[in-house]
């Protein structure tokens, strides 16, 4: 049924609808951000690369030529712009990333970002271990390759077909299976280092 | 011995594990995870590493639309708006609606302007041109002239042709006057001439009283008669000033009776004007508010349907 929406909209968006348009970004703004937020958890990166996949977007929607696909064309843009962010900011920040990933476990300024509390009326004590976990699985993801931790993010977050996948990131079906299975492997291997199974979680929460 | 002979390689594995194999193969991996109880503890454990990646929930973003309705609807035409813009006939509508309202108010006003001032120099046109011919000619009447200057016209007509009469009156009684004068002066001379012809024959106080009498008969009548011219001058006048400053009024008052209809006008577009756009920031928000509840929902029921297939897969 979303899709049929989305049809619609992205049609009427692509004669130049400005209005439809921005109804397919309120729709999207959310996904794209989360998407973005897992690939770097960092709150001011996700927002830029928000808004510029929908400039994008914006650009390019008439050059969409199946609207169909428009869900793997979004985050084939979307993970273009992550992965050109990425290169540019290691560029950048080689050495703090060295230094961060040397402190690993008591360095929490990268994570300070997003300690935001979504519903603050919780109990405070098990806000504060689930947002520790969030932080923690969200450094799980982290440790994973750029390519698994994209695909591992599509699929276990956004939910897309591996066709999808396949579309968005310009590799075969059965590539992004391998990757999706090694990316689940490595985290796996992470988890367990952490000692984060479903047993510790259930007591925690 | 055949299912231990197929081993389906990671992708496959992956395609089980998100449900996206179908029938037949499907049916092969389940068989084969039956028997090979050590892949199948693997893929479970991938399934838990599923779960506890899953506890990974989505941020919530703060106002959306900030960002992106202004991002993309400011910006984005700046940068990479020529070919778009000669096309979006949806979104220029709106736009477009509103240049030829204001373009259209603008019209209506000029050409009420026009009209209001076409309307004042008829007004104050036909003021002048009277105006001017009365102060010249008092004894002539217009036809032409507009329906409330006429009303007091006929009064100046009135007034207008009666001197006229009157001052054929006057000529023809001074002709008369005059004849009768010369005769009368002939006769006086005659019977001069008789009374001296008598004075000098007889008497000579006779003369005196008849003379004295016919003097000053003439003489009330010609100071009667000033009197008269007189009052006719200034009654004139007074009618003329008087239909002079009406007029003027009249003028006036109709000037500000317009000028009055113009202001109430032209609040009355600024208040329509008001009250249109704040309708239309309304519904603008009020669009916005919905499509944002739309996405919330329609996430909502992603997830749920999601979570759905999670808690099938665990089970």
């Amino acid at each position: 049924m979303q899709m049929v929406h989305d049809e619609v909209l992205i049609s009427k968006a692509r004669n130049g609808d400005q209005k439809a348009f921005n109804h397919l970004v309120n729709l999207w703004h959310n996904r794209i951000y989360n998407f973005a937020f897992k690939y770097f958890a960092d709150h001011d990166m996700a927002m830029e690369i928000t808004q510029s996949t929908f400039i994008a977007v914006y650009k390019n929607l008439k050059n969409l030529e199946q609207v169909e696909r428009f869900r793997s064309w979004l985050y084939r843009i979307a993970s273009n712009k992550c992965h050109e962010e990425d290169r540019r900011t290691k560029r950048r920040w080689t050495v703090s990333l060295f230094k961060s990933s040397g402190k690993d476990e008591d360095d929490t300024t990268p994570w300070g970002k997003f300690e935001k509390d979504n519903n603050r009326f919780a109990n405070p004590d098990q806000q504060y271990q689930k947002n520790e976990l969030a932080q923690m699985l969200q450094r799980a993801l982290k440790e994973l390759s750029e390519e698994q931790r994209i695909i591992v993010i599509m699929k276990e977050y956004e939910g897309l077909k591996f066709r999808e996948i396949a579309e968005a990131l310009n590799i075969s079906e059965n590539t992004a299976k391998s990757r999706l299975y090694y990316g689940l492997n490595a985290l796996r291997k992470i988890l367990q280092k952490w000692n984060i199974n479903k047993e510790t979680i259930h007591y925690e929460s | 011995m055949n299912h231990n002979k197929y081993i389906p390689d990671e992708a496959t594995l992956m395609a089980y594990l998100y449900e996206e194999l179908e029938g037949a193969e499907r049916k092969k991996v389940e068989a084969y995870l039956e028997q090979n109880p050590e892949a199948k503890a693997e893929l479970e454990g991938l399934q838990d590493t599923r779960g506890i990646m899953g506890m990974l929930g989505d941020q919530q973003v703060e106002q959306p639309l900030i960002l992106m309705t202004n991002g993309s609807e400011q910006p984005v035409p700046a940068a990479a708006m020529l070919p778009q813009e000669k096309a979006s006939h949806e979104t220029s509508q709106p736009k477009e609606r509103l240049i030829t309202m204001g373009f259209a108010r603008t019209l209506i006003g000029i050409a009420a302007a026009i009209i209001l001032v076409f309307l004042m120099g008829a007004l104050t046109n036909l003021q002048i041109k009277s105006g001017g011919q009365e102060g010249f000619a008092i004894s002539f009447g217009k036809n032409d002239t507009p329906i409330q200057p006429n009303t007091q016209k006929p009064t100046i007509v009135r007034e207008e042709v009666n001197p006229q009469e009157v001052q054929k009156l006057l000529s023809a009684y001074m002709k008369n006057y005059g004849d009768n004068f010369t005769k009368k002066l002939g006769s006086l001379e005659q019977k001069m001439a008789l009374q001296n012809q008598q004075v000098l024959n007889a008497q000579k106080s006779k003369d005196e009283p008849s003379e004295v009498n016919g003097f000053t008969v003439t003489e009330v009548q010609m100071m009667l008669d000033n009197l008269k011219k007189d009052n006719l001058k200034t009654m004139v006048e007074l009618i003329r000033l008087s239909n002079k400053d009406q007029r003027d009024y009249v003028g006036r008052a109709i000037a500000d009776y317009a000028r009055f209809i113009d202001d109430q006008r032209d609040s009355d577009l600024k208040n329509i004007n008001r009250t249109i756009n704040n309708l239309d920031d309304r519904t603008k928000s009020q669009q916005l508010q919905s499509d944002r509840l739309l996405a919330r929902v329609i996430e909502r029921v992603n997830q749920n349907q999601t979570n759905k297939k999670d808690s099938k897969n665990r089970r």
